[in-house]
């Protein structure tokens, strides 16, 4: 095993000035309002924001049943919900993925997963996935935190760290914070690894 | 515990260790950085060398499907260029020896796996490029002097790869928006 240590600073400096080039997808981009959608929960109704009447904003979660990456924040998006849904912030858990390429995914397995591990907030299925490219979801798990008015206010992960104990910046908790104060959140986007939606 | 207890403990530790050192380097060259400014630091030792740097992980069923596209490159492929592959893997690092290293002896991975285990991905991620998301399998070209490259999605073929990497040496970044 190697051990390089030590930070090349003029190799990030040059790193970051040459790396202008983009490959900007579509989707909603912080400060855009969202679309309302009507899509089918775990118990078979289906749900649209319009729903919750007295919400003072929405974190919308895509997620999903196979990917280790959204395994590893699963606890984290229920505490999210415990913690935020009775303020007025619920979650609203979106599968983007396609059952038929990942079968753990299907409508079935989602009711499971959702009854094992006592989801106390809607579990939908992007039926068709029309829905995560309109917001440009590109990973499982991927954050769009909304306000009332459906206007997006931050895109991006739930905290700084996959391992939960090590997790130092809450992004999401911070986000609603500044939503709550009138404020808008910074950062308002970060990024961090997840599985591709397919 | 006695001191000839304590010297036999340190010995099966460090038989231990190497053992997992072997494992790790078996068919191709292994590395674990913790810190992304080590692949920076690579990139700076390696001077004019073209990297083709593929970011994936075990647990990414179409970074696995691309990944003997990668395994398979020979050094021909970058025309007259000196083109180094990193497969840089994504996966927990507690998975290391339990998924990783498997992974690697079972697939007769040749090419150098880097285990990239730096937490802090708000920071690392958009020094790749500032519009990659963190979605895998992403694939990365880099060499000194020219404009990053990002391709993010999973390549088809062979030809998809020949493609793409012809497009970058030769500047044709055709598969970018403008």
């Amino acid at each position: 095993m190697k051990a390089t240590a030590g930070i090349s600073t003029a190799a990030v400096l040059f790193l970051i000035g040459i790396s202008a080039f983009t490959i900007s997808g579509d989707g909603y981009k912080v400060g855009q309002k969202a679309a309302d959608f009507s899509l089918k929960n775990v118990d078979g109704k289906m749900v649209s924001l319009a729903d919750y009447k007295n919400a003072k904003g929405f974190i919308v979660i895509f997620t999903c049943n196979h990917c280790p990456v959204a395994k590893a924040y699963e606890q984290r998006i229920i505490g999210l919900n415990e913690k935020f849904a009775s303020k007025g912030y619920p979650v609203i858990a979106i599968n983007p993925t396609n059952p038929d390429l990942y079968p753990d995914d299907s409508f079935g397995d989602m009711q499971a997963r959702a009854k094992e591990q006592g989801y106390k907030f809607p579990y939908l299925m992007d039926e068709g996935q029309k829905i995560y490219p309109k917001f440009g979801a590109t990973k499982t798990p991927h954050v769009f935190l909304l306000n009332k008015d459906l206007e997006v206010k931050y895109i991006g992960a739930i905290d700084d760290n996959q391992d939960a104990d090590a997790a130092k910046v809450k992004y999401v908790e911070n986000a609603i914070a500044a939503l709550d104060k009138g404020q808008s959140p910074a950062p308002a986007e970060t990024k961090a690894v997840g599985c591709g939606i397919k | 515990m006695n001191k000839k207890e304590k010297i036999r403990t340190l010995l099966l530790k460090i038989v231990l260790f190497g053992s997992l050192i072997i494992a790790f380097n078996k068919g191709g060259s292994q590395t674990i950085y913790n810190d992304f400014s080590q692949l920076e630091k690579r990139f700076a030792e390696g001077k004019d060398t073209l990297f083709l740097i593929n970011f994936w992980a075990t647990w990414c069923k179409p970074c696995v499907e691309e990944l003997p596209l990668f395994n398979d490159l020979n050094s021909g492929s970058a025309g007259g260029e000196k083109m180094k592959v990193l497969l840089v893997s994504l996966d927990f690092k507690k998975d290391l020896e339990k998924k990783l290293v498997p992974f690697i002896n079972e697939k007769n991975i040749s090419k150098e796996v880097v285990l990239l285990t730096d937490p802090d991905m708000n920071t690392w991620i958009p020094k790749v490029n500032k519009d990659w998301d963190g979605n895998i399998p992403v694939t990365w070209f880099y060499q000194s002097g020219k404009k990053p490259l990002l391709i993010n999605r999973a390549l088809k073929n062979n030809t998809d790869l020949q493609n793409v990497i012809t497009g970058f040496i030769s500047n044709k970044n055709y598969l970018s928006t403008p």
